[in-house]
């Protein structure tokens, strides 16, 4: 007997939800066992068997945790390094972006190319010279190298990039319509167009954010004292130290993606749904 | 346009902010030197910065805890400040090429030594030495030597290593050995003891076995115990295929075949390295019965396996002949003070409180040994007072200061820094995992290093 | 040039300004610098001494553990850019069906990205323990005898990366899923009244209208697969191993220049890692011109 369209429809859509709950549980799967272990004492993570439910809640792994660095001094100093230099790309990117995307000037796609080409230099090569420059300029040992340069678009080629791709689906006839009442390219640009490239910056700043949460090769070199930490550094001591316990590593990890997280959460409705409504168009 | 037009000044003045700064880079330096120069005069209060090696919190709390709050008070106008960055030597390297120098001391392996002298990163010691009257000799001969390139001594020797073999006696009764005396000297012994502890699960997995040798620095004492040499530097040749060598290495591989080497290395732990104390190490999870460790192994034993039955005894030689004991290696880490340090001769003060006149309060503190041989009664005693005398590990002390007594060889310390180490091992892995013979692989190891080295020295 | 057209190229470099003058300063110097070391013996803490092209000839003909870390980067290049394009079409096609809970589903499949890479790789680290792992457990439930050993041992440790870094692949998935939700409608109401089946219409109209959006993540994917750095460094705690299984390319530039004070030969090492990427990526665009369909052009 032949299916009706709406019978199949739904064999389909059924099935399709059950592949996606499968695939869910994978990608969730990871996290549960994080939190399960990072609330079992240390002793009972070498049980085999492993049992997936503790015995007693060990939330002391979280405390410790939090003492065996001093948390919230690193906290502070990665969302403030995160803060100035998130500023700082949007600042940049967005300017940039536009001239690469709005403006037609002679040139314009030679920059955008060497741009991109920045993304592709090993930045490990990069960085003994500009430690050098730094070091003369007495910026070592602050967190200047990590927040300023931001400004100027210093590895921020990713971002310029994806703004790029947000201005370029705007339609033509709003800076039209916005130059005949008289407005210059920089008044168009930030009254017409930065309105509405909002979700572009939401992503921006989320992974930006990232960014400076996976970073610890910069500050590792940047960085010249323990109160100056950031988290990536710390939990990079912390787990390559000697002692070394999984659930007390794993209640850090969780103290370490949690800020992250929250920020996901804050920007996710705009940042989704402007990737959403424009797209990536190469 | 009016607004265009103040954007582009904007820029240009922001452009040019930079390149100003950069130009007046060098002035700066030197009123800045001339500004901290003047503080110094003044009986203010200097800050020794430090780069250590991470130890770890449970271990450097002692170091900027207990130790800096001693060194402060006997050095009112002193202040330490330690830095523990997860890999000191790019640190340290980034910092000797800033030449903008912030750092007083440096804490330093064998390997790594060499390696920077050979580029001109560190202050020479030897009239603080003279000047101070400490000798070279008074320290163990194998970190003495750790710390020199020719005459010229570039640090003095901070801890010594001293290993000794760590027993799990219910392992060694279940199989018949006295517990308290097992009687394990010589290669044969360790043969034989594998042979009876090594078990296999019904799939056949390794679940239990004796002495784990995979780690580079297992290979270079074997090699010593042989016979061997592993760099000479009057010819700065790497002698890594001395035959004795080889024959070390094809001993090892002998063993690991036994066990079968993919099993071992799922054995190892994430965490556990030679002298690595983790609490996934295959020693305190009771997989292995052996472990060749430092005394400070006893603080996570007495945290993470507070059952376990453990005793001490010596390293193993290759027929158990007294004699032998010379052979033992000592692995350790050493102290310097880089070029352009702002503080020399406070950080020399330093050195020497820390790892000359109190370099017993210092080990015991900090769980350490020390380097200064007469320093040796002291520091037992310490260890006797901190722990009290019927602490286990304080009634194990002996077994370490007998290497301290006894071993004359070091850690080959060859301008190829860790290089050598980095190529040991891989020859290790080539060999125990039949993808060369023994020999093919310290061919190859000895060839390699010798390139690096000639291109360190500038051949 | 005419005075419009120097007008707007005034404007024009005026708005990416800021992006130039980082170029210059933060650009220019040290690649110059870079391909002056290149040339060069240069143990960082010592002037540079030009030694001409040796750097290259030795990486290219002496040196085994550049030839092993190219062949691990194309591994793993090669294994987990194809899977994470077709694992992110797969999801993003389920999750394009407008199923209920879809904001969950996405959360779910986007937060991976958002685990800062220690926490990641230390996760996963306990994930894949041999003795201890999750993973090997429910393996061996299954009834394998001989669970991998995973980082422990030369074969498993890429897989092992592999299946890492496919979790993380959110970002792909959301950028696949807005393409898809850019196609027309009418599109697929055309394609339902020929009597097209699903897989079909997959075939016919949904892979040819995001190819554009395959190829950006396809070229995105290369950039980071071949400077694929900080999970191999951190799970092998800097040293590639074990048998130089992780030693992935960059993490090998990485110990030459940091570990071995190589620097010329490090920049060396990118240089020609940097033609190598630029030829990949102008070789996928010249081809792309065959699979990837503009639909406004």
């Amino acid at each position: 007997m032949p299916l009706t369209r709406k019978k199949k429809e739904t064999i389909n859509r059924v099935s399709a939800a059950v592949v996606l709950i499968i695939l869910a549980a994978a990608f969730g799967f990871p996290f549960f066992w994080m939190i399960i272990t990072s609330i079992k004492p240390t002793e009972e993570v070498f049980i085999y068997p492993p049992k997936i439910i503790p015995k007693v809640l060990h939330m002391v792994n979280y405390v410790e945790a939090a003492t065996m660095i001093p948390y919230f001094r690193y906290l502070w100093n990665t969302v403030y390094i995160a803060i100035v230099w998130t500023s700082g790309i949007i600042f940049c990117s967005t300017l940039t972006a536009y001239g690469f995307s709005r403006l037609k000037w002679k040139g314009r796609d030679i920059f955008f190319y060497i741009m991109l080409a920045t993304m592709m230099v090993p930045f490990q090569v990069i960085l003994i010279p500009l430690f050098v420059m730094y070091s003369k300029i007495h910026w070592v040992g602050t967190f200047k190298p990590l927040t300023w340069p931001g400004f100027l678009g210093f590895s921020g080629a990713f971002y310029i990039f994806l703004m790029r791709q947000f201005f370029m689906t705007l339609p033509k006839d709003l800076e039209d319509a916005a130059k005949i009442d008289g407005c210059n390219e920089f008044q168009v640009f930030l009254r017409i167009m930065l309105p509405l490239v909002k979700p572009g910056l939401a992503a921006v700043v989320l992974f930006c954010f990232v960014a400076v949460w996976n970073d610890f090769l910069e500050p590792l070199v940047y960085i010249n004292s323990q109160d100056k930490y950031t988290l990536a550094l710390g939990i990079y001591n912390f787990a390559a130290a000697r002692f070394s316990s999984w659930p007390r590593l794993m209640a850090s990890a969780i103290q370490i993606s949690l800020p992250v997280i929250i920020v996901f959460f804050f920007v996710q409705k705009t940042f989704i749904q402007g990737i959403t409504l424009t797209g990536i168009k190469g | 346009m009016k607004i265009l037009k103040i954007f582009l000044i904007m820029i240009l003045v922001f452009s040019l902010v930079p390149f100003l700064v950069l130009a007046r880079g060098d002035k700066a330096d030197k009123a800045g030197k001339e500004e901290k120069a003047a503080e110094e005069k003044a009986p203010e209060v200097i800050t020794l910065r430090i780069i250590w090696e991470n130890w770890g919190a449970d271990f450097t709390k002692y170091l900027d805890g207990e130790w800096t709050e001693k060194y402060e008070k006997d050095h009112p106008n002193i202040k330490l400040e330690w830095l523990f960055p997860a890999s000191w030597q790019e640190k340290e390297i980034a910092e000797l090429a800033g030449g903008d120098m912030t750092f007083d001391v440096f804490y330093m392996r064998p390997s790594f030594l060499p390696a920077i002298v050979e580029r001109g990163g560190l202050i020479p010691l030897n009239d603080y030495f003279a000047k101070s009257g400490v000798k070279t000799s008074d320290f163990v001969d194998a970190t003495m030597v750790t710390c020199m390139v020719g005459d010229q001594i570039y640090a003095i020797p901070g801890g010594a290593d001293f290993i000794g073999w760590f027993v799990n006696k219910d392992m060694l009764e279940a199989v018949g050995y006295d517990p308290d005396n097992p009687e394990i000297n010589s290669i044969e012994d360790i043969e034989v003891i594998n042979r009876r502890l090594a078990k296999w699960d019904d799939d056949g997995n390794l679940v239990q076995l004796g002495y784990m040798p995979i780690d580079f620095y297992q290979l270079i004492n074997w090699g010593y115990m042989f016979g061997g040499e592993w760099y000479d530097p009057e010819t700065q040749k790497v002698t890594g295929n001395d035959p004795a060598n080889v024959k070390a290495l094809e001993w090892l591989v002998e063993i690991v075949d036994y066990y079968g080497y993919e099993e071992l290395l799922k054995l190892r732990g994430e965490y556990a390295e030679w002298s690595g104390a983790s609490p996934d190490h295959p020693f305190i999870l009771g997989f292995t019965a052996f472990d060749s460790n430092g005394w400070w192994n006893y603080e996570i034993l007495q945290n993470y396996a507070p059952d376990l039955d453990y005793g001490v005894i010596n390293f193993p030689t290759l027929t158990g002949d007294p004699s032998e004991k010379a052979n033992w290696v000592v692995m350790g880490w050493s102290v310097g003070i880089p070029k352009g340090a702002p503080h020399p001769d406070e950080a020399w003060e330093f050195l020497k409180y820390s790892w000359y006149d109190f370099t017993a309060e210092f080990g015991a503190l900090t769980i350490n040994s020390p380097s200064v041989k007469k320093s040796f009664p002291r520091f037992e005693q310490l260890v006797n007072e901190q722990f009290g005398a019927d602490h286990r590990i304080a009634k194990l002390m002996p077994m370490f200061d007998e290497m301290g007594i006894h071993a004359t060889k070091s850690m080959p310390t060859t301008p190829a820094g860790e290089f050598f180490d980095t190529e040991l091992d891989r020859a290790m892995e080539a060999a125990m995992s039949h993808q060369m013979t023994a020999k093919e692989a310290l061919d190859t190891f000895t060839e390699r290093v010798q390139v690096q080295i000639d291109r360190a020295v500038g051949k | 040039m005419s005075k419009g057209e120097r007008k707007k190229l005034i404007i024009g470099l005026a708005f990416i300004s800021p992006w130039l003058l980082g170029f210059f300063i933060f650009y220019i110097y040290p690649f110059i610098a870079s391909i002056y070391y290149s040339f060069t013996v240069y143990h960082i803490i010592s002037p540079p001494e030009f030694i001409g092209l040796r750097n290259y000839v030795d990486l290219i003909t002496r040196d085994p553990l550049f030839i092993i870390s190219i062949k691990n980067t194309l591994y793993y290049a090669g294994i987990s850019l194809p899977l994470g394009i077709l694992m992110g079409i797969i999801i993003a096609l389920l999750l394009n069906t407008r199923v209920k809970g879809m904001a969950f589903y996405r959360t779910i499949f986007f937060l991976p990205v958002v685990v800062p890479f220690a926490a990641h790789a230390i996760l996963w680290k306990w994930i894949l323990n041999p003795r201890y792992g999750i993973i090997n457990y429910l393996i061996g439930l299954l009834g394998v005898k001989h669970p991998p050993g995973w980082f422990q041992v030369a074969g498993w440790a890429k897989p092992g990366l592999i299946i890492m870094a496919l979790w993380a692949s959110g970002q792909a998935i959301i950028i696949y899923l807005a393409g898809m939700q850019d196609i027309p409608k009418t599109l697929f109401e055309v394609a339902d009244l020929d009597g097209a089946n699903w897989f079909q219409k997959i075939k016919n109209i949904t892979l040819p209208m995001i190819s554009n959006v395959i190829l950006f993540n396809l070229v995105m994917g290369l950039i980071q697969a071949f400077q694929f750095f900080t999970q191999p460094f951190i799970i092998s705690k800097g040293t590639g191993r074990p048998m130089d299984s992780m030693l992935m390319y960059n993490l090998y530039l990485y110990k030459q220049a940091f570990k071995f004070f190589n620097m010329g030969y490090a920049c060396a090492m990118a240089w020609l890692l940097f033609v190598a990427i630029i030829l990949i990526t102008l070789f996928v665009f010249k081809t792309s011109k065959n699979w990837v369909f503009y639909g406004g052009e």
